[in-house]
């Protein structure tokens, strides 16, 4: 009990999550706004050279492109007073558990990004389509903009290959927070590539070696195409939480020297 | 409060900073941590603050091993490192975010070490030079009133009034429960204000003594020459000879700058 308590209390925990949202919140506030701009500015170009073809849908893939970009971005700079020594001091020398600390981080980076940036985005979106509605019958053209739609995926997708999608940016934003926890410096970069280089390693691997040779291709090629993708998904989602547990524990046995 | 024992520590495996050190301290003393540029006086505050780990010696400090990071170890310790980043906020709004996490933290006492050490806290504190921002810290580490409280190079930036007024608050604001270790290697600076000595040379706790003890075992004196007999350790000065005799037994005041300099000359002082 002893223990358990010093690892969470979820009284100090709140102390801790508050303290730390009293410092950050103007950052969080103007990393929310420079997104909202940016996605104002992609999907009014994005509006414009579709103008002819625009579809509520279309916004779809923009939102899945968005939320990685700027998923990768912004969990890229996770624990950021990790990247100083003096600022590693603060961050330790805290009294909250290791592991509060962790949590809150994950809240701030990944907890935020699910919740709030599909709803910033679509927020962003209907506001570019009104203001170029307006612009629009300002210029005499008096056909509207079609809304945005969030029902167009479940249409095309089925919830197999919803669900792989899903997993797949969670694993790599999962990828992305355990890399914050590894490396000092340039954590986002470094992890990118890495991504990167297994991506094109294991692509490889799949297309020439695994697909003819291995019992797990055989395996996985005779199930049905919803149960594959459901696998595929749980794979994802349980490498994901290995990084996570992982990230953890580099940052437990972080030292400041 | 603190018992480390068989402390074998280094950054390379080429060089080991401590070897076999082994120290204890109990609560109620300010104690200084001295020793020369790179003995490793901030690797042991950290080691102590559970900064850096040291698998394989035994260390408890308030009955915890340190790297655990145990909350209940952190809110009964707090470490002025020499060098530190501030958040870009004002003074008042780092109290109120920082206070409640230390159970025993006295708002008025703050008020009081701040009024001595005539901090504005209105301003951010981005925008205080360094030495007014380690009294701010200074201050605030005193008002936690924390068991353990660590100085590492406290006086360095703080102009000469302010050293003055760190060793008056300082010795006015502690109390027998608590311990407060102070690494320098400005010796001077701590004169009057520690009862206790602590001095780190060549991987080990070389002396470990309180002052009362020294100035009763040890005369501290000068000559205009140096002595022939009866002088443990002798050094020349601006008047002629500072001078360490057997002491008869009636306190005598201490001149540390001497002491350590005689303990780091291999001098057995103990």
């Amino acid at each position: 009990m002893q223990n358990r308590n010093q690892t969470i209390s979820i009284k100090r925990f709140g102390k801790y999550a508050i303290s730390r949202l009293e410092m950050n919140y103007k950052n969080l506030l103007i990393t929310a706004a420079t997104a909202s701009l940016i996605a104002f500015f992609v999907l009014s170009v994005l509006i414009i050279y579709n103008q002819g073809n625009w579809h509520g849908g279309h916004w779809e893939i923009f939102l899945v492109v968005s939320f990685l970009i700027g998923g990768v971005q912004y969990i890229g700079q996770a624990f950021p007073m990790l990247r100083k020594k003096e600022k590693m001091l603060l961050f330790y020398l805290a009294p909250a558990s290791t592991f509060e600390k962790f949590i809150y981080e994950l809240f701030e980076r990944m907890g935020l990004l699910i919740l709030f940036f599909p709803v910033l985005l679509f927020g962003t979106g209907m506001l570019t389509i009104e203001v170029t509605n307006l612009i629009r019958n300002y210029l005499g053209l008096h056909s509207e903009l079609e809304p945005l739609s969030i029902n167009y995926s479940f249409e095309i997708f089925s919830p197999g290959a919803l669900s792989q999608i899903m997993s797949g940016i969670i694993l790599i934003l999962s990828l992305i927070f355990a890399g914050t926890c590894m490396f000092r410096k340039y954590p986002g970069i470094k992890i990118a590539f890495i991504l990167g280089a297994y991506i094109v390693l294991s692509s490889v691997y799949a297309e020439y070696i695994a697909a003819e040779h291995s019992w797990y291709s055989v395996y996985i090629q005779n199930m049905e195409l919803n149960t594959r993708r459901l696998v595929y998904s749980a794979t994802m989602l349980i490498v994901a939480l290995i990084a996570l547990l992982y990230g953890y524990f580099r940052i437990k046995e972080k030292e400041v020297k | 409060m603190i018992q480390i024992s068989n402390l074998n520590f280094g950054y390379r495996p080429t060089f080991q900073l401590f070897n076999n050190l082994s120290i204890t301290q109990e609560p109620g003393s300010i104690t200084g941590l001295l020793g020369v540029n790179g003995s490793g006086k901030s690797t042991l505050l950290k080691i102590i603050a559970g900064l850096i780990d040291a698998p394989q010696a035994s260390i408890k400090v308030m009955n915890k091993a340190p790297f655990r990071r145990y909350p209940s170890f952190l809110e009964e310790l707090f470490l002025v490192p020499e060098d530190f980043i501030l958040p870009e906020i004002t003074i008042r709004k780092y109290i109120k975010i920082n206070a409640k996490f230390y159970p025993n933290f006295s708002q008025e006492k703050l008020e009081e070490i701040i009024f001595q050490f005539g901090i504005n806290t209105r301003h951010k504190l981005t925008n205080f030079s360094h030495g007014q921002k380690k009294k701010f810290l200074i201050a605030f580490a005193l008002s936690t009133n924390c068991k353990l409280l660590l100085f590492d190079e406290p006086t360095n930036g703080l102009d000469i009034p302010s050293k003055t007024i760190f060793r008056q608050v300082l010795a006015s604001s502690v109390n027998e429960n608590q311990l407060v270790l102070i690494s320098t290697h400005q010796v001077k600076d701590v004169e009057n204000l520690i009862d206790k000595i602590l001095i780190i040379n060549q991987g080990k706790i070389v002396f470990n003594q309180s002052l009362w003890d020294v100035s009763e075992k040890y005369a501290f004196t000068t000559s205009t020459k140096p002595e022939k007999e009866n002088a443990i350790y002798q050094e020349p000065s601006a008047g002629g000879e500072k001078i360490i005799k057997p002491g008869n037994g009636a306190p005598s005041t201490v001149d540390i700058e001497l002491l350590f300099n005689a303990v780091i000359h291999g001098i057995d002082l103990n």
